[in-house]
């Protein structure tokens, strides 16, 4: 399987150079060549999950006893890339940045879904893009090798990079392809999210040689590690070893010890060090992701970005590469730094996640054209992830996993489908088109129904993710947040979803036909066999997601339930009873 | 022979950078200007000869060495220079220079240049090109 | 099972039905219906065999309930009781549950749901049986619809049943907007789904608060078995009142049933009169062991109830448009369903179980004479080429005898004339109420809501046969869309009809208190209900709604009983009280100016802010090292001397530094 792994990883890079170098064949030999390739990478990443099914028997049996993130063994490729001390005699993994790339239950279905949108991105520009198209498919495919190892990667340095090395495909392909405010738009989206990502490097540097430094406590192993499994041990058993401290030297004090005053205090004293350096960490490290994700206020970057950027790439960033936000909060931010996450975390971000789902409603309400109104929507939505993150319980980490999976589905086909309009009638915006039901039956059929998955439609996907983290918010056992208040406040941001995605429905397809005239010669037709090969798939894929999305659960389950377990236990959660009250 | 302590080897040293570098900065002529930096250099060498002797070994010498023959090296490129500079603007003024400047300054200007008449400068001497038999006064070509 | 088959049936119509079926798309979905009203009935005779072989070592007979798969959970399978309590895990299964409650809603889904699907087959065409653009998409949805509906009332999970809830919900969107061209269909459309989703909202915050109380549980079982009620008990009730209020087209959520009716009318008698908007009196009627609990609610709900049956009275008097005054109609007899709801105060008094019965009566009565008044308006409709305005028709009698007799049975059992069906239910309802002023702490509330009832009583018989009148009797006047060549629809339009008017008419007497079929002796085998064991017929109740009913019904003959134009024979003089009805009490005007401005001028504001304010502080930071720089740009000047200058100067500062330092 590993070498599955390195493959699916290696193919877009190959891919990408392909394209990169092959020039002078036309376009339409380039995104064949690219369709080909991506084409590949999502057969072999649906392989991997095919594959990863019954390894999950054995995985889940001992699902107590795991205490950090242990990828599939037969998923590892690692080998040393920067050594910078020797391996410690206990601990093999420590000393250097090493490519560590594997798959557990939390990157599992991110690789199938980000062969799917690529696909889609590349089925999306099959007939926009035909300058300098080489380029434009070998930079997809180079952006597409970078997701990819920024899911698969277990080394933070590695993460890092490749999170970085997202930009730079980006930059070209907005400030290249994209539409006529694109120089600002790339630059934009380019300073914003370096920033974001220099500023969680600092975060990673901290952390990384906070671990490193036995200032903490004498007692601990001191060694350095870049390995995120290996981090996230180090982080939990230095704040279990502080907690027991603490807890023991204030028994100690209650027996009225001389001596245990001092020790009480220095205890303390360590303690708030720790959680002090940790909440810096904590805070520096999260705002890259805030950045990707995006959470208000640290979005505007994204209209934009989104309405700049060709369609097809635009798929890609809000169905991907925000996921990358999250998934940075789900793999980084909540099992390295559990204490800060939970003390002033929940109530910092849940109260951002509440903000960005209704105003990012409110703006998608009053947007004139599809594309922008997306880029809001999109923006109010993923705002339902980072709520469900910080129910900081299984219920809500459950709901955010699936809701960032079925929304990368729905934002990427009702993307699609912009792109279609777009080819049809070169505008997207609400006051040019009307009616359009009457004229393509199919493919306003199919913009309802992924309309119906996005507004949360029980038995359609995006109902259980958002169900997920609103139940999980509102269950949540941290006093620092009022969760059902909050819960029931972001509620509405599903009345809002409905409202914006029926207004629009209501604009473009419902009513009198009028359509612009877009290119003369080439009479508008209803969805060609290539659009359906894209969007009926993925249709009753939302279905079967919406219908029986257990199995994914409990895919997944090992991971989220470690994340959860890690969290109460370094915050002394012995779970609360909560009879009723 | 009287015997100087090594004070008065630093101070001329002193001296002579310090006179080098008021006629850097201080001239707008770029010869002298040149002039005055391998002023400034020798007054360095003079430092490093000082220590060397008074310190015994002969690193400082070699240094020196060093820096002479690099200061010939330098002295035959910013000859050639000087000369293309001149070339192009028919004047040693190092202030006619000033293109680098940002792009929406006003270059700095001084009178006494703008009143130098293009007419009045001299032209450049006329060499007779190697192995020919000189021409007639008035079409002879430049160097 | 029972609601899987119009769910594929609806798929498969989707799928094939455009290309493959054209004009016989309503296959499926028939035989789907045909199918589940079978497989209903045999449930139906299964729970009642169950139920009336009481078994007292059985303590639940008459309710089944199977698991057929897990839908979606998060946390450990095996979790259960108060180690369950401890960690909270959601786990959302799908089951379904029989009881007598859920089968005699299901077998009244897919008896009209069927009837009135067979009727679409004749409504969907237009006089030559040529099927209109979108047939199969008409059935498609329809079929979802019987299919979502059935969900919604077997579900034995209230996240299944909130799926159901939603599930209705989308198809009476694609349904109301089924003429999608017209823009007020569309509008229609998205404002029926908007106001109910706010009422979906909160009823799904009512069931998160009741999955914490309950200790995590989500089957109906676990939730309604509390044994600790606390404060969000209440709070929750209340949210779940809201929810069903939204659905069932209650005050203050009332203002988008009226304009639903812009759907085909089969639409209007499926979902709009006869079975979506009575998921709310189902959602309460299930709660009711929880409302029961919280007198507090339970007046909030009489009270709304009341009201709203006042109000949509009210507003019936005045309306021209025909369908207009069914679907006001309807929403003051949903009105009278919350009353009856409402009156279920006490649980260990018989009077919960006694307002299920009574709310339930009158919503299987109500489906099926409503359902019955909406077919023949549709009748109506589609003989008049959709014109339904009552200023333009009269005296249509001759020209549709079916459809006439259909109406005037349907206007009978509306108006509670005995022995027609509503004269049943109508009254069970306000002895209900009556009954409860006496058990309440605020007779005098119940008392009050009881009068008002009856004066309804009275409204709804006046303003039904203002209707009827007004469009079978007088002058015989055609629209001049129809050229003089009006006729009889069709017989699979005629049959249903004929076969609803013959329950409109008897369902009442056959399910009332007097005979075995009683469907108070059917719903009283739930279990955890005081049954009351004697009877006593409330006469005085009987006495005034029949006699309201009566006057009401001379009134109106007296006022129209001559047919002829609505204009000159107008009972009262316009004045205020009359504008206030005719323009809907200026609810949507209200909504407009009060909610959905201030709404949107916030979005407005939020726009611009985001815009403008937001990333113009973004760009700002962004201009910060451009300005920076501004600042040092004049150095930059391209002297050779003055940078010599500098470097001197810096060299000596640095000189001095170091001098000073050592």
């Amino acid at each position: 399987m590993s070498q599955l792994v390195l493959l699916l990883l290696l193919l877009p890079l190959v891919g990408g150079f392909v394209s990169l170098l092959v020039r002078n064949v036309g376009f339409e030999f380039s995104r064949k060549l690219a369709l080909g390739f991506v084409l590949l990478s999502l057969l072999i990443s649906l392989k991997i999950t095919w594959d990863y099914f019954p390894l999950i028997e054995n995985h889940a049996a001992a699902i107590e006893e795991k205490t950090t993130f242990v990828p599939i063994a037969s998923s590892v490729t690692v080998f040393d890339l920067v050594r910078i001390s020797p391996p410690s005699e206990a601990r093999s993994d420590t000393g250097a940045i090493r490519f560590y790339i594997g798959i557990d239950g939390l990157n599992l279905f991110l690789l199938p879904l980000t062969c799917i949108l690529f696909t889609g991105s590349i089925l999306g520009s099959w007939n926009s893009i035909k300058e300098r198209s080489h380029n434009y498919y070998g930079l997809l495919l180079l952006l597409q090798f970078a997701t990819l190892g920024a899911f698969l990667a277990f080394d933070i340095i590695l993460f890092y990079a490749f999170f970085e090395l997202t930009l730079i495909p980006l930059l070209f392909l907005i400030a290249m392809w994209g539409g006529p405010n694109r120089q600002y738009a790339s630059k934009k989206i380019f300073v914003y999210t370096l920033g974001g990502g220099l500023t969680t490097l600092l975060g990673i540097i901290g952390l990384v040689s906070a671990l490193n430094q036995n200032s903490i406590d004498d007692q601990l192993e001191s060694y350095f590690t870049f390995s995120i499994p290996e981090m996230v041990k180090a982080t939990h058993d230095t704040q279990i070893a502080l907690n027991k401290k603490l807890a023991e030297s204030k028994a100690e004090q209650n027996n009225n010890d001389a001596s245990s005053t001092s020790n009480l205090e220095l205890n303390q004293a360590k303690v708030k060090f720790w959680s002090v350096t940790q909440k810096w960490i904590f805070v520096l490290l999260t705002i890259g992701f805030l950045v990707k994700l995006p959470a208000f206020p640290l979005h505007t970057w994204q209209p934009t970005a989104y309405f700049e950027a060709p369609t097809g790439v635009t798929l890609v960033l809000a169905g991907i590469l925000a996921k990358l936000g999250v998934y940075g909060f789900l793999r980084l931010c909540i099992p390295l730094l559990p204490v800060p996450a939970w003390e002033f975390g929940a109530y910092l971000f849940s109260t951002l996640a509440l903000i960005s789902i209704l105003y990012g409603a409110a703006c998608a309400i009053v947007q004139d054209d599809f594309k922008r109104m997306l880029a809001y929507s999109s923006f109010s939505h993923l705002g339902f992830c980072l709520l469900g993150i910080f129910a900081l319980n299984e219920t809500g980490l459950t709901g955010s996993y699936l809701q960032m999976i079925n929304h990368g589905l729905n934002v990427g086909a009702l993307l699609f489908v912009c792109e279609l309009l777009l080819n049809r009638y070169g505008t997207t915006k609400f006051k040019d088109l009307q009616g359009l039901a009457s004229k393509l039956k199919i493919l306003s059929g199919i913009t309802v129904f992924f309309v119906m998955c996005s507004v949360g439609l029980p038995g359609l996907n995006g109902f259980v993710g958002e169900v997920m983290c609103l139940f999980g918010m509102f269950d949540t056992k941290n006093p620092a947040i009022s969760g059902k208040i909050i819960a029931s406040i972001c509620s509405f941001g599903m009345l809002l979803g409905a409202w914006y995605m029926l207004s629009m429905v209501m604009k473009i397809f419902f009513g009198k036909l009028s359509e612009p005239v877009f290119k003369k010669d080439n009479p508008v037709s209803d969805l060609t066999f290539i659009e359906k090969s894209f969007l009926f798939p993925l249709a009753s894929l939302c279905l079967l997601l919406g219908v029986y999305p257990q199995p994914m659960i409990d895919l997944i389950r090992p991971e989220i339930h470690l994340i959860s377990k890690l969290n109460n236990q370094a915050n002394n959660q012995v779970p609360i009873v909560n009879l009723g009250k | 022979m009287m015997v100087l302590d090594l004070k008065a080897y630093l101070v001329l040293g002193a001296v002579l950078f310090a006179l080098g570098m008021i006629a850097f900065i201080s001239r707008r002529n770029m010869i002298t200007m040149f002039l005055g930096a391998e002023l400034m250099l020798q007054g360095v060498a003079i430092n490093f000869l000082a220590f060397s002797r008074f310190r015994g070994n002969l690193q400082g010498q070699s240094f020196v060495l060093f820096i002479l023959s690099v200061a010939a090296c330098e002295a035959a490129i910013a000859m050639a220079l000087i000369v293309i500079l001149y070339r192009a603007k028919r004047s040693l003024d190092v202030s006619k220079w000033q293109d680098l400047r940002e792009e929406d300054l006003e270059p700095n200007e001084d009178l006494e240049i703008m009143a130098i008449d293009d007419n009045q400068i001299q032209p450049m001497p006329i060499l007779p090109v190697a192995g020919r038999r000189p021409v007639k006064e008035g079409d002879a070509s430049h160097v | 099972m029972i609601p899987l088959m119009p769910l594929v049936g609806g798929l498969i119509t989707f799928l094939i039905g455009p290309k493959v079926l054209r004009s016989q798309a309503h296959l499926p979905c028939i035989l789907a219906g045909v199918a589940s009203f079978a497989i209903s009935i045999v449930a139906l005779l299964e729970v009642s065999k169950a139920a009336f072989a009481a078994n007292p070592e059985l303590s639940n007979p008459a309710s089944v309930s199977i698991t057929y798969f897990e839908w979606f959970r998060s946390g450990d399978p095996n979790l259960v009781g108060d180690h369950l309590r401890k960690v909270g895990s959601l786990k959302a299964e799908f089951s379904l549950r029989l009881d007598p409650l859920s089968s005699a809603m299901a077998v009244m889904v897919t008896f009209l749901g069927t009837l009135i699907a067979v009727f679409a087959t004749g409504y969907m065409r237009d006089h030559h049986s040529k099927v209109e653009a979108g047939y199969s998409r008409f059935f498609a949805c329809v079929s979802l619809f019987i299919g979502s509906m059935l969900m919604l009332v077997l579900a034995d999970n209230v996240l299944v049943l909130y799926a159901g809830w939603e599930g209705v919900g989308l198809c009476s969107y694609l349904l109301i907007g089924f003429w999608f061209e017209k823009t007020s269909a569309s509008l229609a459309a998205r404002k029926a789904f908007l106001v109910t989703r706010l009422g979906d909202i909160a009823l799904f915050i009512g069931l998160a608060l009741l999955w914490i109380s309950s200790g995590y549980r989500l089957d109906f079982d676990g939730l309604l078995n509390l044994k600790n009620y606390d404060s969000s008990v209440g709070l929750a009730c209340f949210l779940l009142f809201i929810g069903a209020c939204g659905k069932s087209a209650q005050f203050p959520l009332h203002v988008w049933l009226p304009d639903a009716m812009e759907g085909p009318t089969p639409v209007s008698a499926l979902i709009h009169a006869a079975t979506m908007v009575t998921a709310g009196v189902y959602l309460l009627a299930r709660f009711m062991p929880l409302f029961a609990t919280v007198p507090d609610v339970q007046m909030v709900v009489v009270g709304i109830g009341t009201f709203t049956s006042l109000l949509a009275a009210l507003i019936a008097l005045t309306q021209t448009d025909l369908k207009r005054i069914l679907a006001y109609s309807t929403v003051s007899q949903l009105g009278y369903m919350f009353m009856a709801l409402g009156s279920g105060i006490k649980m260990e008094s018989a009077l919960p179980m006694l307002a299920i019965s009574a709310a339930m009566f009158h919503l299987l009565t109500h489906a099926f004479f409503k359902g019955l008044l909406f077919l023949s308006a549709g009748s109506v409709m589609h003989a008049m080429h959709h014109v339904i305005d009552l200023r333009r028709i009269g005296g249509l009698r001759k020209v549709l005898p079916v459809t006439h007799l259909a109406f005037l049975f349907g206007a009978l059992a509306l108006a509670g004339i005995p022995p027609f069906a509503g004269f049943w239910s109508k009254d069970e309802i306000l002895s209900v109420v009556h009954e409860a002023s006496k058990s309440s702490n605020y007779p005098e509330y119940y008392i009050f809501m009881w009068a008002v009832g009856i004066y309804v009583a009275f409204l709804t018989s006046f303003y039904t046969f203002r209707a009827y009148l007004l469009a079978f009797w007088g002058d015989c006047k055609l629209p001049e869309e129809v050229h003089g060549a009006a006729h009889e629809s069709p017989i699979s339009m005629t049959l249903p009809l004929m076969i609803i008017s013959i329950f409109a008419v008897g369902i009442g007497f056959a399910l009332s208190n007097l005979t075995p079929f009683s469907i108070e002796g059917f719903l009283s085998k739930m279990p955890g209900y005081v049954v009351q064991v004697e009877h006593h017929h409330d006469w005085l109740t009987v006495g005034f709604a029949t006699g309201a009913g009566v006057v009401g019904l001379f009134l109106a003959i007296a006022f129209y009983g001559k047919g002829g134009t609505l204009s000159e024979q107008t009972p009262l003089k316009a004045n205020f009280a009359i504008e206030l009805s005719k323009n809907k009490f200026f609810f949507d005007e209200i909504y407009n100016k009060v909610i959905v401005t201030p709404l949107n001028v916030t979005f407005v504001i939020a726009k611009v802010f985001d815009q403008y304010i937001l990333d113009g502080i973004v760009d700002l930071i962004a201009h910060f090292p451009k300005m920076i720089a501004q600042l040092f740009r004049p150095i930059q000047n391209g002297l050779v001397q003055f940078y010599a200058l500098a470097m001197v100067l810096a060299v000596t500062v640095f000189l001095i530094a170091l001098a000073r330092s050592m």
